[in-house]
């Protein structure tokens, strides 16, 4: 069974299929989910200095994302206040190998200043899969390698 | 005509490498999935270059 998966580094879209060097970022192909709502597929960024998922507020409308308590959150260089939530999150594309785990605690912005899609931080990705950025030229990647072998699959 | 250009902070919807839609508005990126009913659909962002991550 396939335990290891390499992504390349992929440009934001509008660069996309166009020649000339962008910058790369990796991106994880990642389905949301909440009770009641289809599994909706985004392109997450990785982002290993995260502590938690981080849902976007557009994201969230897009899922009918329900929203709990609100609270403060610290980033890099400020607090800004968030609510709580909890999303179901699968690992991978849908026609590939997928990994459900389950609902996870996540974090909604009320702003929506940084313009990002939902963030992939440390927990739980990082309790379930070991992670190795690659980011040298000529094919900047990432690898995931399965740790948690009661993980869901399909 | 020409596709309008797509600016940063945009939802954008992808299959594959190609551009379907783009829009500020999550609700109209909602009516266009649910429209498609495709699965190879999938949602990214049009990043900036100065994003700043939480």
């Amino acid at each position: 069974m396939r335990t290891e998966f390499r992504f390349p580094y992929r440009p934001k879209p509008s660069d996309r299929g166009k020649p000339g060097k962008h910058t790369l970022y990796p991106l994880v192909p990642i389905q949301l989910y909440t009770s009641g709502s289809r599994c909706t597929s985004f392109e997450a960024l990785l982002d290993s200095g995260a502590d938690n998922v981080l849902i976007p507020k557009g994201s969230a409308e897009l899922i009918n994302l329900q929203m709990g308590k609100k609270i403060g959150m610290e980033s890099a260089s400020e607090t800004t206040e968030c609510y709580e939530a909890s999303v179901g999150l699968i690992i991978g594309q849908v026609t590939g190998d997928r990994f459900d785990l389950g609902r996870v605690d996540a974090r909604v912005p009320m702003s929506d200043t940084g313009k990002v899609p939902p963030l992939l931080g440390r927990h739980p990705f990082f309790q379930h899969f070991e992670i190795t950025f690659q980011q040298y030229e000529p094919r900047p990647s990432y690898t995931i390698r399965l740790k948690d072998p009661t993980l869901k699959r399909f | 005509m020409e596709e309008p250009e797509i600016k940063e902070g945009e939802w954008v919807i992808l299959k594959g490498d190609e551009i379907i839609a783009h829009d500020f508005d999550p609700k109209k990126i909602r009516e266009i999935l649910d429209e498609r009913n495709d699965p190879e659909l999938v949602i990214s962002r049009e990043l900036s270059s100065s994003s700043c991550f939480y």
